[in-house]
């Protein structure tokens, strides 16, 4: 078995009275694809928005590499190599493709103040750089030929591929998606499943909330199923599948 | 497609200039000069602003303290301590930049328009100062006497020179800015005030980057302040209180948010019109306030982004016949 990349620690989430994340342990190991399901409210969200650091934890700790990452920031979690995508997309809709996924590639742009309002050379470099990085993952999800448009004029299926390719381009270790093929149809479904499949081989590892049972179970070496904040199964998704506490869940109490 | 953009800016500028001169060359009446003195003096102040709202999304309803910090010290400094004018100038923006920290260091740390709460008492507080503080500042009376610039051995003592001087200093800020909005840094600026949880995501220490942007305005309108005090050589309170910070914040609205052209075109409308509407007498204020209402009402990106919007649909239109 590989490294572990992430290990959750007993970690809860309290919003006032209500126990979103109740006390979730488990391990990401480096290569792999994990996915996370369950009904809705069960704290699928939440827990992304814990590891990604946009929540800090009630309870419970978050391992990266060994190091302890808990009390992190998410821009600082981001810098150290675990990015996300969001469940209602977050693209900056008032710049241009390109921009957006130029974002991606700004954790590791050291252009400084200076340099960029006196445009040195040292700028150009970097901005050349940093420009052929976003272009080579638009390229990869094959989408270099929107580059220029406007996010906020796509439609919502580009919407998500640019999303994603604005996480790869911070060269990410962990990559957390976040229901990636919700509002997609079939056809695009089924170009996403390449598509993460090709990330995992780029080395990427990979966290993924899922609903659509078919991909999570095509492309998931491990599940993990939430219900109600709480872990109720681990394991592959075949033995996902025959829990009985799992099924019970999905197709309620006969 | 965004480099041509950035060419499209610089040749902007040229026509500015050129545009500028022109006006310099043909306009022989000092009134009019110093309208065009004081549009260039408030655009500095509001593309601070502009950055900060239009950008990071951030409002500060205390910008005219600013302003008035930039004057009030380089008046007091070489008024009453005989202090350089440059180094008085230099000193107001090291003072407006140490006061942004201050307010913007809790402010900011928040989310939502808290720095628009904190700026608003911020700007009052100043207001107070300026008038009470009177042995300094003068008092409501306000303080005169302040020195002109002196470059060697010329004096800015005409509107003429003093046009030039502001407008080269317009201009010259004008391309570090849209050097800084055309930057990792600029965007990352951008991002913030479009998605401040994706920002994050993207590894911006959102907290940080909203802190520098609010110091730059801060120091934008220092700057302002300090020119308009060396320029009308006499300050008052009434020229910095909230009223002023309002017009402001009205001037980056009307113009446009998210380009710094709106920060031009809004200052020049807004510092203008009074003059036009003279025509109207009495019922000046009521046509600035009709103006503004229909600008709002029908361009709320304002006159920059709704003059674009059709030029692109006239385009539209012609491809497609």
């Amino acid at each position: 078995m590989s490294e572990v990349l992430l290990n959750v620690d007993s970690i809860s989430k309290n919003f006032g009275g209500i126990i979103a994340v109740d006390n979730i342990s488990f391990d990401v190991r480096v290569g792999q694809i994990k996915a996370i399901i369950g009904p809705n409210g069960s704290g699928k969200t939440t827990l992304f928005n814990l590891i990604s650091g946009h929540y800090q934890p009630s309870a419970g700790s978050l391992y990266f590499y060994g190091f302890n990452i808990t009390k992190w920031p998410a821009w600082k979690s981001a810098s150290v190599g675990i990015s996300r995508t969001f469940q209602n997309l977050a693209l900056f809709t008032n710049m241009s493709v390109i921009e957006n996924v130029l974002m991606g590639v700004h954790v590791h742009t050291k252009a400084g103040f200076l340099s960029s309002i006196f445009r040195t050379p040292k700028f150009f470099k970097i901005e050349k750089e940093a420009r052929e990085i976003a272009l080579q993952k638009l390229s990869l999800l094959g989408i270099s030929h929107i580059a220029d448009k406007r996010c906020g004029e796509l439609p919502f299926g580009l919407q998500r591929l640019v999303e994603m390719a604005r996480a790869l381009a911070a060269e990410p270790r962990l990559l957390l998606l976040d229901e990636p093929a919700s509002g997609l149809d079939i056809h695009d479904r089924n170009k996403l499943c390449e598509i993460i499949k090709q990330i995992r081989e780029e080395g990427v590892t990979i966290l993924m909330v899922e609903h659509d049972m078919n991909i999570t179970m095509n492309l998931a070496e491990e599940v993990i199923v939430l219900d109600s904040g709480k872990k109720i199964c681990e394991g592959t998704p075949k033995e996902v599948q025959r829990d009985p506490e799992v099924i019970r869940i999905y197709l309620g109490e006969g | 497609m965004r480099s041509s953009l950035v060419r499209y800016q610089y040749i902007g500028l040229i026509i500015l200039a050129f545009f500028l001169v022109a006006i310099g060359s043909l306009v022989k009446n000092d009134y009019y000069l110093n309208v065009f003195v004081l549009i260039g003096i408030q655009a500095i102040a509001v593309l601070g602003l502009s950055l900060l709202m239009g950008y990071a999304g951030q409002v500060s309803l205390g910008h005219a303290a600013f302003y008035g910090l930039g004057a009030y010290a380089s008046g007091i400094l070489t008024v009453h301590y005989g202090m350089n004018p440059y180094l008085a100038i230099f000193c107001g923006i090291i003072i407006s930049a140490l006061m942004a920290l201050i307010v913007g260091l809790p402010a900011l740390r928040l989310k939502g328009h808290y720095l628009a709460m904190a700026t608003l008492g911020f700007g009052i507080i100043i207001d107070i100062c300026f008038k009470e503080m009177a042995s300094l500042t003068g008092g409501p009376s306000g303080l005169v006497g302040i020195p002109m610039l002196k470059f060697l051995n010329f004096t800015f003592d005409t509107s003429i020179s003093y046009y030039y001087l502001v407008w080269s200093i317009f201009i010259l800020l004008m391309i570090l800015s849209l050097h800084l909005v055309n930057s990792p840094f600029g965007r990352s600026f951008r991002a913030l005030g479009s998605n401040e949880a994706a920002a994050q995501a993207m590894g911006i220490n959102t907290h940080v980057a909203k802190l520098i942007v609010f110091i730059i305005s801060a120091i934008y309108a220092s700057l302002a302040g300090s020119l308009y005090a060396h320029f009308v050589t006499f300050i008052s309170p009434a020229s910095f209180g909230f009223i002023c910070s309002i017009k402001m914040v009205t001037m980056v609205a009307v113009g446009g948010m998210g380009t710094l052209w709106g920060a031009l075109l809004g200052t020049s409308v807004l510092v203008s019109l009074p003059e036009f509407l003279t025509v109207f007498s009495d019922y000046d204020v009521l046509v600035y306030g009709l103006i503004l209402i229909v600008v709002m009402i029908f361009m709320p990106e304002g006159i920059v982004q709704a003059s674009l919007k059709i030029i692109r649909r006239l385009r539209h239109q012609e491809t497609n016949v």
